[in-house]
């Protein structure tokens, strides 16, 4: 499908200086908060260790002691009014416009329907988490996903149906992505970054994400890099009530919401990787 | 050889009693155990009446719900761990309305949550005392459609009454963490009664907000 036309082959060059100059920026992000990042690293590690053999990091055996200590947070976050711009930006867009959008997007397409767009993606997704599965040494899982994936593209009439997703899940613990490596190869989260519509990430998960886009068999078939993005944004927003469902409880509980998704996003990601 | 085979002969006989007295004290729970497990029974059941999700007839039963959130929840402790270091800079007033409206501010984000039970039931998974402390942490996990979240209780004993005094979900993120960092970024720049009418203010809109979904 693919020929290498002098358009084609700029396209690629395009996406390699892309791919380099995200390596660039969070390379340059993580060496300049490598001095916290360090002890940042540590701290968290010691932090899941201990918080089953001595209460957590922070409450200290004597009940008392913990009154006089104050908490530092250990979550980098040098670029914090960039960030909270984008926060409440988010939560505009959020409520005012995609919200709204899904909700009639739910009236036209009943739920089977989206359950089964949303199968069709997850599935297509596979390759990207049998790859990540193998960069973690996890071969079960890697195996789990394959024969999954090919289950799914076949009975499951192109991934319309996930057909092995009890089995699948009684093995694949969770769906693994290029942040979750890297972090299992001992890359720091770097910084928290807040994107434009996306939320939440670090600088770590995001050049992971740029890997995933590359490893994704989806970027070569589909020649349009307008189009391939495009389908994957549809595919976030199929499942958009979903991410409403997580983003209104926590929303509720806040009295501070950029600090509470900040913490909760950066915690959620550690336990991940320890998994 | 033989001398090795002797020498395992206490480490055998040991295992075999372990073994044996494995499950009887499998059988015993432990009294942390015991009144999370009662509490958590005694919600799932009003949760299962049928009024309970008919918004006209509920109120009771939300009442009932709520003793039993009262009933098992330390709010001095989670307080007290939620606002660190700063616990002390709060007058024994501000502490004491502070527990008010932060104990309110949880009670009814839990009960928001509750209208979305749908039957599943509490797997508990394992208990985790600490040596030499009167706290513990138990382990349960709930389904998720297929997908089981494990959610652990911490708890704490006092003058013989297990409580809970934090919660976490997905084994690293806890509730009483979560908003000590909250806490502290406002404090930071704020003073203690600017919180407490925050938290204050939270709490009466998530209340607000429940009242309007059961007399719909």
């Amino acid at each position: 499908m693919t020929q290498y036309t002098a358009s084609n082959r700029r396209r690629v060059t395009w996406r390699l200086a892309a791919f380099c100059l995200l390596l660039l920026l969070a390379a340059g992000g993580c060496s300049k908060t490598s001095p916290e990042a360090a002890p940042e690293a540590s701290s968290a590690a010691a932090q899941t260790d201990m918080a089953y053999t001595d209460d957590d990091g922070f409450y200290y055996d004597d009940d008392d002691d913990y009154l006089n200590d104050t908490f530092t947070p250990v979550i980098a976050d040098p670029i914090e009014p960039w960030n909270r711009f984008w926060f409440t930006f988010n939560d505009y867009a959020y409520e005012y416009a995609l919200r709204p959008l899904h909700k009639g997007y739910s009236v036209v397409v009943p739920k089977f329907a989206r359950t089964g767009i949303s199968n069709f993606f997850h599935n297509l997704g596979a390759p990207v988490r049998i790859v990540n599965n193998l960069l973690q040494g996890k071969g079960r899982a890697a195996g789990a996903e394959l024969s999954s994936f090919l289950l799914n593209s076949t009975a499951g009439l192109g991934g319309l149906m996930d057909v092995t997703r009890k089995e699948r899940l009684a093995v694949v613990k969770d769906d693994e992505d290029g942040g979750q490596t890297l972090g299992v190869w001992g890359m720091g989260e770097g910084f928290y970054i807040v994107w434009p519509l996306l939320g939440p990430s670090n600088a770590r998960d995001t050049l992971g994400m740029g890997i995933d886009y590359f490893v994704s068999p989806m970027t070569y078939i589909i020649d349009d890099w307008e189009i391939s993005l495009g389908a994957g944004a549809f595919a976030v927003f199929n499942e958009f009530d979903e991410i409403l469902g997580t983003y209104d409880t926590m929303k509720d509980m806040a009295v501070e919401p950029y600090t509470s998704v900040r913490d909760a996003y950066t915690q959620f990601r550690r336990s991940r990787i320890d998994k | 050889m033989k001398s090795i085979k002797i020498a395992q002969v206490p480490g055998a006989l040991l295992l075999g009693l372990m073994l044996m007295c494995a499950p009887a004290l499998a059988a015993e729970k432990s009294p942390a155990r015991q009144t999370l497990e009662n509490t958590l029974n005694q919600v799932i059941a009003v949760l299962g009446k049928p009024e309970f999700k008919d918004p006209a007839k509920n109120a009771p039963l939300m009442a009932e719900v709520k003793e039993q959130i009262y009933g098992i929840c330390d709010f001095q402790e989670f307080s007290r761990r939620t606002l660190g270091a700063y616990w002390r800079s709060f007058t024994p007033d501000q502490q004491s309305n502070f527990i008010d409206v932060f104990g309110s501010l949880l009670c009814e984000t839990y009960k928001s949550k509750l209208l979305e039970y749908d039957g599943q039931q509490i797997n508990f998974v394992s208990e985790i005392p600490f040596e030499n402390s009167n706290r513990l942490v138990i382990r349960t996990t709930i389904p998720d459609g297929d997908k089981q979240i494990p959610v652990d209780y911490r708890m704490i004993e006092k003058n013989g009454v297990w409580k809970v005094y934090d919660m976490i979900i997905e084994n690293n993120i806890s509730l009483v963490q979560n908003y000590l960092g909250q806490f502290q970024e406002i404090l930071s720049k704020n003073k203690p009664d600017y919180l407490i009418d925050l938290v204050g203010e939270k709490a009466a809109a998530a209340k607000a907000k429940n009242d309007a979904v059961h007399s719909k």
